[in-house]
């Protein structure tokens, strides 16, 4: 009352502001650190372990709550090899602005672990034991791909320290491969990767799949969705431009050579896979991280875009099938039903 | 004469054909593969041809372009049947040939961008007097930079950008420009006291020494333990391009040559003995290098001039790039599959948004003379002042003395 007598409001004003707040939001989730924060994807599987890690990646989620492949292939790489490491984990959708490192995947550790990890080498190892030398990272913080690595390396080390020799992945996993297969992996990151980038983002014909996996998770308004869309064209297209032309700044991208490119590539995966008697690259006796990362495009070519209709520019589906003879489609088939059996029978057909 | 295939290509540098390692490699293919009365080199720079980047390779009997060195080997196979590369090499040899074409597109050249073109002190020693010597006048002024833009957003994931230290001194002054204006007690700098310490007295070569013998270790590595004797003809011609860019110049920072001298023998012998096998002892006179008259009379440079200009305005310049090199891509595809190509809806958005801004610029131009050929605008009330004459031209005091000389006029 006081305040209105040298100053009085005016009625419509006072109206006006008596409307707000037009909306009030529900109180923010606990942080996600928090240990008695369980994120609503997770609670149907109360009866698993809520203190599992757990790896942020694009997922859909349905597929989340399934533990189903991701969708990027960056991300399929590291879910596919932690889960031939053994890690368990749950899988959570997130987005690039989440990520400390601005990239997906990341890892949140759990956090249940923490004090056996940092009691039990110190007070049952005799010093002889090598212990892993430095935590990758400590318990809490987040696993950026880059670590992910060493991450899985001394998983097994900090689970069960007293039984090196149980360790559920063999060594083999973690072994060296030859030199040779870096000049591999590049054709990956580079044939295969703008293959993958060009098809998905830049091809006409393959819209409505990028809408379905990038565009339409992050709004619902159209015009947001437009400007997303355009966004995610042009860093592709960057992408292309900067790993292949060496002059000019601006380009157009080249769709017979990329497919030409990731033709030669596909063919020489193929032709390397089947020197290899173990059925795994460069002869190794279990599914290594070169495995997984070629997996990682394989699948997602075999089950996005293996469809062949009459796009023979597009179809990177068919160019995995008709490979050497067929060894990474059997190849791809085998890691799916290794990691994922109940998903082998829908790439099959 | 009409009918020989023409391979434009940057001009020669360092003693190899060429500046530019995927020309070399393209020329070192072409040596190997057709005989010299097929086809003529032809010096160039990217804004001479069409698809505006180089080696490219003009076919006159199909009338079509070629750029770019896996492009322009996969076009000479199909020329030839194809089936001959496929037979001389086993399935692995041509699996590991493509391992390693793509190792050295995707690791080599970040590398050897960093020591030629990202490195401040090699750049302006080396590389740019040989792009220079090479380029017409005044070309020099334009073409080189934007080359070496390009190179350094290649390199950049390598994170070594502290190499070119014109940038950084740029980046320097303007933090102290920005404490100039916001801070209000200027010191000058003859005052300061100097704040170097031992980091600041090495170059940025030396200071970063460690990690750029780690970059040229690894793709050093993986190279080296490669039978370079029996790889396919295309990945020995871009490795030997590679390596001998890498190794040849005579630059001021020599780390890269180094590194491979001191510990990668057997590369520096393979770059010696490919050199003698497809250039007779490295000198290049058995090249067919044609005449290039054509491109670099007056007229010819000034249009490339104006080319290079007009790609580096801001903003426009981009789009106006893409949307040439997008009209040249489909009249090839017409050319080459005998289709008519309907213009892709990216670039007619193109062609729309250029033909809308620029009925914007023309309507604002036409207002803007509109309202300049308008009579002036003034105020509503116009006041004239009939100019005062005689003693009343000075104000009061000329006024008093009027009237003085009136009234002594009246007496």
């Amino acid at each position: 009352m006081s305040g209105t007598k040298w100053m009085p409001v005016p009625r419509p004003l006072q109206s006006l502001f008596d409307r707000f707040p037009l909306v009030t939001y529900d109180a923010n989730d606990l942080p996600a650190r928090s240990p008695s924060h369980v994120h609503p994807l997770l609670q149907p599987h109360t009866s698993s372990p809520s203190n599992l890690p757990t790896l942020y990646v694009f997922i859909s989620e349905d597929d989340a709550v399934k533990n189903a492949p991701s969708f990027n292939p960056g991300c399929l790489k590291w879910q596919t090899f932690l889960k031939l490491a053994g890690v368990e984990f749950h899988v959570l959708p997130s987005t690039n602005h989440a990520s400390p490192t601005g990239a997906l995947p990341f890892l949140l550790p759990s956090t249940a672990t923490t004090p056996s990890t940092t009691t039990n080498p110190a007070s049952t190892d005799p010093p002889s034991k090598p212990t892993p030398p430095t935590e990758p990272s400590p318990p809490n913080k987040p696993v950026p791909s880059s670590r992910l690595y060493t991450y899985a390396l001394n998983y097994h080390t900090r689970q069960n320290p007293q039984q090196p020799q149980q360790l559920q992945p063999p060594a083999s996993l973690f072994s060296d491969l030859p030199r040779k297969s870096e000049a591999y992996q590049s054709l990956l990151d580079l044939s295969i990767r703008n293959a993958w980038l060009y098809t998905l983002y830049l091809c006409p014909q393959k819209t409505h799949l990028l809408d379905a996996l990038y565009v339409r998770p992050t709004s619902t308004s159209t015009w947001v969705q437009a400007t997303t869309r355009h966004q995610l064209r042009r860093a592709a297209e960057t992408e292309i431009l900067k790993s292949t032309s060496t002059s000019s700044t601006a380009g157009v991208v080249n769709p017979k050579a990329v497919y030409r490119e990731a033709r030669l590539a596909l063919e020489a995966l193929a032709i390397q896979l089947g020197t290899s008697d173990s059925g795994w690259f460069f002869g190794a006796e279990q599914p290594t991280l070169f495995d997984a990362s070629v997996f990682a495009y394989t699948y997602l070519m075999l089950k996005y875009l293996g469809g062949d209709e009459g796009d023979r520019e597009g179809s990177l589906g068919a160019m995995v099938r008709n490979a050497g003879k067929g060894e990474l489609a059997a190849h791809c088939r085998r890691l799916t039903e290794m990691l994922w059996p109940e998903l082998s029978s829908e790439l099959s057909q | 004469m009409s009918q020989k295939l023409e391979l434009h290509v940057w001009g020669p540098a360092f003693g190899l054909p060429s500046i530019d390692a995927e020309c070399v490699a393209t020329i070192a293919f072409c040596e190997q593969r057709i005989s010299p009365t097929e086809y003529k080199l032809l010096q160039s720079s990217p804004s001479a041809v069409p698809t505006q980047r180089l080696p490219a390779l003009y076919n006159p009997i199909s009338d079509t372009w070629t750029s770019g060195f896996s492009d322009i080997v996969a076009h000479l196979q199909s020329c030839s049947g194809g089936d001959e590369a496929k037979s001389s090499y086993s399935p692995s040899q041509r699996a590991d040939g493509a391992a390693y074409t793509t190792f050295l597109t995707a690791h080599a050249a970040p590398l050897l961008a960093l020591s030629l073109y990202v490195s401040s002190a090699n750049w302006a020693e080396t590389t740019r007097p040989a792009y220079s010597a090479i380029l017409p006048m005044p070309l020099p002024w334009t073409e080189p930079s934007a080359v070496r833009a390009a190179m350094a957003r290649r390199a950049e994931h390598l994170g070594m950008s502290s190499l070119d230290t014109d940038a950084a001194e740029e980046a320097a002054a303007k933090t102290e420009e920005a404490g100039l204006a916001a801070g209000w007690v200027h010191v000058p700098a003859a005052l300061r006291r100097p704040k170097k310490t031992v980091k600041d007295s090495l170059i940025p070569e030396q200071r970063s020494r460690i990690r750029l013998e780690g970059l040229a270790t690894d793709v050093y590595d993986v190279l080296a333990e490669a039978d370079w004797e029996n790889q396919t003809t295309e990945a020995r011609c871009l490795a030997f391009a590679y390596l001998a860019l890498m190794l040849k110049p005579d630059v001021p920072r020599p780390w890269l040559s180094e590194v491979m001298r001191r510990r990668y023998q057997p590369l520096c012998e393979f770059v010696e003995e490919f050199s003698k096998e497809c250039f007779e002892n490295g000198s290049t006179p058995l090249l067919p290098w044609g005449d290039s008259a054509a491109n670099s009379s007056a007229l010819g440079v000034a249009s490339r001039f104006t080319k290079t200009l007009l790609h580096d305005v801001p903003g426009l310049g981009d789009e106006w790039q893409r949307w040439s090199l997008q009209r040249q891509q489909n009249r090839q595809r017409e050319k080459n599959e005998g289709v008519v190509v309907s213009a892709s809806s990216s670039s007619s958005n193109d062609l729309l948004l250029m033909a809308g801004t620029s009925i914007t610029l023309a309507a604002v131009g036409a207002g803007a003379w509109f309202y300049r050929s308008l009579p002036p605008f003034g105020a509503p009330v116009q006041t004239w002042v009939k100019p005062l004459t005689g003693l009343g031209a000075f104000g009061a005091a000329g006024v008093m003395f009027s009237m003085a000389a009136g009234m002594a006029n009246l007496d």
